[in-house]
């Protein structure tokens, strides 16, 4: 999940079927900017687990995002393989 | 493929939609569109060539909880109809500025503006992997099936972060590309804009 470091309270709202193909599904996310920025959200993993190691289950949700660390940049849309799970 | 390839394949499907040229979509664009992710009497308000270019996957405006006097950034703005939704929620007082890396897209949204001019919004023709804004612009960043076009994803959500204030907040509408499909689907150009 791309929504990660630098952003906290990470929360999926919806997720309905694209009807324009079978390949993915519409999702809706909310996310804040962490106050604990600057940093780099993407390359500083240590920092993003620490930011995701807080209380609560929403930042818990960020930790799982962060540890499945899913290939980004090489790839259509979001690879959300526990967002579902830990979302909610 | 290199990310300059897609970004061109991305453009070019989207610039067809902007020109009312059928893009693959089907019949999942405009009111349709808008009407399935639940836009509802919101829509009454936007302009024709707005709506009609409406490529969304979802409805941002609905949940960023948009207050009255916030600056608002709506990535990868297209026709204009979530930045123009969202003018209504930060009033006068407030500011949205859509940007969009498809010209004919910046050009509806203009146009839309031309019909109902609020005061409030500004579209921009501006690369959302290298926004020109400073950081710590706005109170809020919506966006609507932008970053899955991007191949370069992480850049697109760095440049979303920093011209994000701290605690500004984030409405994300995207895709997610079923893990059962991945390789094959991303191989093809022509995908990554559906």
């Amino acid at each position: 999940m791309l929504v990660a470091g630098g952003f906290v309270d990470v929360m999926q709202l919806d997720q309905r079927l694209n009807p324009r193909n079978d390949y993915t599904e519409w999702a809706s996310f909310s996310a804040v900017k962490s106050y604990r920025s600057p940093f780099d959200p993407v390359t500083d993993r240590s920092r993003q687990r620490a930011v995701s190691t807080g209380p609560g289950a929403r930042r818990a949700a960020v930790a799982v995002l962060v540890e499945d660390d899913p290939p980004m940049g090489d790839g259509i849309g979001f690879e959300l393989p526990d967002a579902r799970r830990s979302v909610g | 493929m290199k990310p300059e390839e897609i970004a061109e394949s991305v453009r070019k499907r989207f610039s067809r939609v902007a020109l009312g040229i059928d893009a693959g979509f089907g019949v999942w664009t405009g009111n349709r569109c808008a009407e399935y992710l639940g836009y509802g009497d919101v829509l009454d308000d936007i302009p024709t060539v707005s709506l009609e270019s409406f490529v969304g996957v979802g409805n941002p405006a609905s949940f960023a909880g948009l207050m009255p006097g916030e600056r608002v950034l709506d990535v990868g703005c297209g026709g204009g109809l979530d930045a123009l939704v969202a003018s209504a929620h930060v009033g006068p007082d407030g500011q949205v500025v859509g940007v969009d890396m498809t010209p004919e897209m910046v050009e509806r949204a203009n146009e839309a503006l031309a019909m109902v001019p609020p005061t409030n919004v500004i579209f921009l023709l501006a690369d959302a992997e290298r926004l020109p804004f400073a950081s710590d612009t706005f109170d809020v960043a919506l966006s609507n099936g932008c970053l899955n076009l991007s191949p370069r994803k992480e850049r697109l959500i760095s440049e979303v972060h920093r011209v994000l204030r701290p605690g500004g907040r984030l409405a994300l509408c995207d895709a997610i590309l079923k893990p059962d499909k991945a390789d094959e689907v991303a191989a093809d150009p022509d995908n990554w804009s559906l």
